[in-house]
C-alpha cells in the first residue's frame, strides 16, 4: 500500500507529487518488493553503466551502502517534453502489470496456485543427477528459505543426489543458474550473482522469468518447468513486446494530452 | 490542416454515427467529438480535457451519473487488488478514483466528479464501455456534502 499524504496510490501508477508532500510505501500486497520510479531517474553517480548499489562490493548507488534514515537523494527530473506536462499538471494513470499480458508457464503436474512458476533450462551437470532427483526437481514445490536475498535464493525441498560426486573447478556463472551444493538443496543465483562458482549446475532459470523470482517472497514456494532454448528466447521477446507496447502507449497518451 | 478538411471529416462522422475520432499527423493531432442531441452523448467538446470527465448528467436531486471519458474496459477492481475501488454505499470525495478504464495496457482513472455516496454501479467489472457510457450514480450525502474535501493529484 502506498499513500501520497492521505491519498491512496494504486500499484503500477504514475502520479505527480508536489514539494512537501509525503509518499509512504508499505509492504506490497502482491509480490515481494515494490519499486519507486522517479522522472529522469535517481540522481546517483553511474558506476559501470548503472545507478544501483552493489552492497557486497560497497560501490554504486548512494555511497555504496543501504539507505539510512535521513539520507537525501535527488531525482534527475523530467526531460523537456515531460517538464511541459508537469507544468500543465501531470495526469495520473497506470499500466497493466506484465503478468496479465505475458503467458504464464504452467507446471506439470499442476500444483499449488500460490507457487511462483518459472521456466528452467537443464544446465551443464543436469545429466549427472539420479533419475529420482531429476523427477523430484520438476515435480515438487521448492520453499524459499530465509537465507535468500539479491545474491541468491536458497531453496528447501527434496534432496538432489548426483550419481557420483561432482568436482568442478570454479567457472563462470550468470544470474538464474541453479547450483546444487553437496547437501543437495539448490541455490538460484540472482541479480547480484557471483561471476563464478564451483558448485554443479542442474539448471538455469530463463532470463525472461527472473523478475518472477524477484517478486517471490521468502517462505513462499517455487515450481520449475522445463523449457527449451527456443522457448526461452520467445519468452524474452514477449517481455520486450510488453515493455515496447507500454512505452509506446504511454508516449502516445502523454503526447495526446500535450496537444489539448 | 485546412478547415475544409475538418468539415469533410465531421460530415463523414455524422453519416456513420462515430462519436469521436483522433487523427495524428506530423505536428498535428486532431480530435473531434460529435454531439448527438438525442443520444446519451449530449455534450460537445472540440477536444478532450484530461481533467474530470466532462460528461456528467446532473439530475434534479443533485445526483450525478459518472460516465466514461474514453472507450475502454471498465474495471471496478485494480488487477492487483482484491476489493473494488468503491462499492455501493461508499462515501467518496471529489476527485477520488472510483474506477478504472483499461485502454490496451493503460489504466485511466475514473474520478468522482463531486463528493457523495455511490448510489449504484451500473456497469459490470470487465465490461467494454464507450464514450459517455454511464458507469455509476452518485448522490450527494446529507452529512458530507463535500466539494472541498477532495484532494486531487496532478491538477
Amino acid at each position: 500500500m502506498a499513500t501520497l499524504d492521505e491519498r491512496s496510490i494504486l500499484p503500477w501508477w504514475t502520479v505527480q507529487a508536489k514539494k512537501g508532500q509525503v509518499l509512504r510505501l508499505g509492504s506490497p500486497a502482491v509480490g515481494a518488493r515494490c519499486y519507486l520510479a522517479l522522472a529522469g531517474g535517481v540522481d546517483t553517480p553511474m558506476v559501470l553503466g548503472s545507478r544501483s548499489t552493489q552492497l557486497r562490493g560497497e560501490f554504486g548507488g548512494f555511497q555504496g551502502r543501504n539507505l539510512r534514515k535521513g539520507d537525501v537523494i535527488g531525482a534527475i527530473g523530467p526531460h523537456a517534453a515531460q517538464a511541459k506536462l508537469s507544468d500543465a499538471g501531470m495526469p495520473e494513470f497506470g499500466v497493466e502489470p506484465p503478468n496479465f499480458f505475458l503467458t504464464s508457464p504452467s507446471p506439470v503436474p499442476p500444483g499449488d496456485a500460490e507457487a511462483t512458476v518459472v521456466r528452467v533450462l537443464p544446465a551443464g551437470e543436469y545429466d549427472c543427477y539420479e533419475a529420482a532427483s531429476l523427477e523430484a526437481f520438476w515435480r515438487e514445490d521448492w520453499k524459499v528459505t530465509p537465507d535468500s536475498d539479491r545474491y541468491g535464493y536458497r531453496l528447501a525441498g527434496p534432496t538432489l543426489n548426483s550419481r557420483s560426486a561432482i568436482e568442478k573447478r570454479s567457472h563462470g556463472i550468470v544470474p538464474g543458474v541453479i547450483q546444487v551444493p553437496h547437501r543437495g538443496q539448490p541455490i538460484i543465483q540472482l541479480r547480484d550473482a557471483q561471476p563464478s562458482g564451483g558448485y554443479p549446475k542442474i539448471g538455469t532459470v530463463i532470463e525472461a522469468d527472473l523478475w518472477r523470482i524477484g517478486q517471490t517472497r521468502i517462505g513462499s514456494r517455487l515450481r520449475f518447468v522445463k523449457t527449451s532454448y527456443e522457448d526461452a528466447l520467445s519468452a524474452l521477446a514477449e517481455n520486450e513486446r510488453y515493455l515496447d507496447k507500454v512505452a509506446n502507449l504511454v508516449a502516445l497518451y502523454r503526447s495526446s494530452l500535450l496537444t489539448t | 490542416m485546412e478547415i475544409n478538411e475538418i468539415r469533410q471529416i465531421v460530415s463523414w462522422l455524422d453519416e456513420v454515427d462515430i462519436y469521436s475520432i483522433e487523427l495524428t499527423r506530423a505536428g498535428t493531432i486532431l480530435r473531434v467529438k460529435m454531439s448527438n442531441e438525442a443520444g446519451p452523448f449530449a455534450h460537445r467538446s472540440a477536444c478532450a480535457n484530461h481533467d474530470l470527465p466532462e460528461a456528467q448528467a446532473v439530475a434534479s436531486d443533485g445526483a450525478v451519473t459518472v460516465t466514461a471519458a474514453s472507450v475502454g474496459v471498465f474495471l471496478r477492481v485494480h488487477p492487483y487488488r482484491a476489493s473494488p475501488l468503491v462499492s455501493e454505499g461508499d462515501a467518496v470525495q471529489k476527485g477520488d478514483i472510483v474506477g478504472l478504464l483499461r485502454v490496451a495496457q493503460l489504466l485511466l482513472p475514473v474520478y468522482a466528479p463531486q463528493g457523495g455516496l455511490i448510489a449504484s454501479v451500473m456497469v459490470a467489472d470487465g465490461a467494454a464501455v464507450g464514450f459517455g457510457t454511464p458507469l455509476m450514480a452518485l448522490k450527494r450525502s446529507i452529512s458530507n456534502d463535500s466539494e472541498t474535501g477532495g484532494q486531487r493529484n496532478g491538477n
